[in-house]
């Protein structure tokens, strides 16, 4: 009579074997190896001169920086130009990059003496550059129409400008103002957070005032900006918005 | 009330041992089964409308013969998951301050913005263009000197901004740029003038006597200097800080390579640290020259400092101690009462 040895049937490990086989297949994706091509359905470079890019070179019998189209006096003369793309001391991969946490701000419903608030993060990684600035811009007051709500100037006693932050507290002072805090803020000016300034204001002709800086490599440096606003009892009904710019330039 | 079944086992059964593995199997399916199910069937997390874009490179420096004309592929990258419309422009800029930052001037329409267009086929200079969600584009600069172009320095800004959705609540926009330095000249180093200045010590107790500066030895010293570029070209500069008497190296510090435009001055800065620092040994006694040597290929500065380090702190000390002592030694001197 046969009698089924238990060892021949499939074994717990071998089924997991043979599961996790295919997971690593499922999970390993194989993507596209593209080689470096200056064509593009979107450009075409229609003159002879030459796309540059600066770079780390390895092997086992060198190690060399250098940036493509950098040349000798004699090169020079010859091809009439000499380019040195990126900072050749900082060698990363990470791109300068900026990003905005929301880009729409909503103060809700304003009330008569009861301060509003909202925040965004701001998020800047310089990549292989050495420093950098976010400054900031508006194009014009919180507006309805023709009815304004005035850029902030904080408490009477502690005035604030577009380059000195200085507290707001008092809810009987009015108008539309930031303060900053978290990576790469200037702490001596936003102290803490009852410390605001009002926007630079494009319709007046200011510069954008900055925001955020550094002057080294910053990887992931992230700041808080709470807008406020608040309004007196005279100030007529409306939905009042503005439009704010964030302008990242790295260092040179 | 939950009640769970009970897993009865029966000690003298007859062992099954092909139906067990049958059933460890069937488990480790199910196991494995909703691994799979959570690792592909998790919820994505998905992010406000945001602006996340990156730029690259960060900065361009071009020597360029008037006549000649040169193209750089700048790219762009949307790290969002939506799609972003986008103004790219040059906008010329100042220096704004010692760190090497630029102050944009936008309202400023200079005739050499001229030289700078776009290769690309479908994106033009202060025109829209829609970037894909979690893409990229290339945006091909392409500058063009004319033939008559004074040898000068223009600086400006590939400015990529993002473009204002009209919306009813207050709309937030960002701009990413990249600085383009461009020399117009006839060499690949046009000469420049450098200049060292305030080289001294900083956020430290000295006493200034002329250009020499008393210090204590047992504290660390950190310096300052800048350097002005009063050319009419920027330089890409180099160099050393050194703290030695006579010939003997106390300490040494390599600098930060870094552009000093023309007609502007940047803080000079240390590589690594960034801060020009200088921590004395006990042994630092008597006289010592703090050296700043800058190098470029168009120009060079140099300049130095006198240091004296004193023993002050180890002094002071040493006099309390005395004076400790002999009080210490005069009350044991006294006769007892």
């Amino acid at each position: 009579m046969y009698h089924p040895k238990p060892h021949q049937s499939i074994k717990p490990y071998q089924t997991l074997l043979l599961l996790a086989s295919t997971l690593l297949f499922l999970t390993l994706k194989v993507g596209p190896i593209l080689a470096d091509n200056l064509r593009s359905g979107t450009y075409r470079i229609d003159m002879g001169t030459i796309n540059m890019t600066g770079g780390r070179k390895e092997s086992a019998s060198y190690n060399l920086t250098d940036t493509v189209g950098q040349t000798f006096q004699g090169q020079f003369d010859s091809n009439g130009y000499r380019i040195r793309a990126g900072f050749q001391y900082i060698h990363s991969i990470i791109r300068f990059s900026f990003v905005i946490s929301d880009i729409s701000i909503e103060l809700g419903n304003l009330v008569a003496q009861t301060p509003s608030t909202a925040t965004n993060t701001l998020t800047i990684s310089t990549g292989n550059a050495y420093g950098y600035t976010v400054k900031a811009i508006e194009n014009y007051t919180l507006r309805d129409d023709t009815k304004n709500i005035p850029d902030t100037v904080c408490d009477a006693a502690t005035t604030c400008t577009i380059l000195d932050a200085n507290v707001w507290a008092s809810n009987t002072d009015y108008g539309f103002g930031y303060n900053m805090s978290g990576d790469d803020v200037d702490i001596a000016d936003f102290v803490d957070s009852t410390y605001f300034r009002p926007f630079a204001n494009d319709e007046d002709a200011d510069s954008p005032a900055t925001v955020m800086s550094s002057t080294g490599i910053a990887t992931s440096s992230a700041a808080t900006v709470t807008y406020k606003a608040n309004i007196s009892a005279t100030q007529p009904a409306g939905y009042y918005t503005t439009a704010i710019r964030y302008i990242a330039i790295p260092s040179f | 009330m939950k009640i769970k079944k009970a897993n009865f086992k029966t000690p003298n059964s007859v062992p099954q041992p092909a139906c067990d593995v049958r059933n460890s199997s069937l488990r480790v399916l199910k196991f494995v089964i909703l691994l799979l199910t959570t690792i592909f069937f998790t919820p994505k997390v998905i992010h406000a409308q945001g602006f996340n874009l990156s730029l690259s490179p960060p900065l361009l420096q071009a020597t360029i013969k008037p006549g000649k004309a040169i193209s750089q592929v700048f790219t762009i990258y949307n790290n969002n998951s939506n799609p972003v419309k986008l103004t790219a422009r040059i906008v010329p800029f100042l220096p704004d301050d010692l760190a090497g930052n630029p102050s944009l001037k936008p309202q400023s329409n200079p005739t050499w913005l001229s030289y700078f267009s776009l290769a690309n086929s479908f994106i033009r200079l202060n025109q829209p263009f829609t970037l894909e969600a979690n893409s990229s584009d290339q945006l091909v600069l392409s500058i063009k000197i004319p033939e008559d172009s004074p040898y000068l320095d223009h600086y400006a800004t590939l400015l990529v901004s993002q473009n204002l959705e009209p919306q009813a609540k207050t709309s937030i926009s960002g701009s990413i740029g990249s600085n383009i330095l461009l020399s117009i000249a006839n060499q690949a180093a046009p000469d420049t003038i450098l200049n060292i200045t305030n080289l001294k010590p900083v956020n430290t107790a000295t006493i200034k006597i002329g250009k020499t500066y008393l210090l204590d030895n047992l504290t660390s010293v950190e310096f300052q200097a800048h350097l002005e570029n009063l050319g009419t070209h920027l330089s890409q500069i180099h160099g050393l800080f050194q703290i030695h008497k006579g010939i003997d190296v106390a300490h040494i510090q390599p600098l930060l390579p870094m552009n000093v435009l023309a007609q502007s001055t940047r803080q000079v800065i240390a590589s690594g640290s960034g801060q020009l620092k200088f921590q004395p040994s006990i042994g630092n006694i008597g006289g010592f020259n703090a050296s700043l040597n800058i190098r470029s290929e168009n120009g060079s500065s140099q300049d130095t400092i006198k240091l004296i380090f004193l023993p002050i702190k180890a002094g002071l000390g040493l006099m309390l101690g005395i004076i400790l002592l002999k009080s210490i030694l005069n009350r044991s001197k006294l006769p007892p009462k």
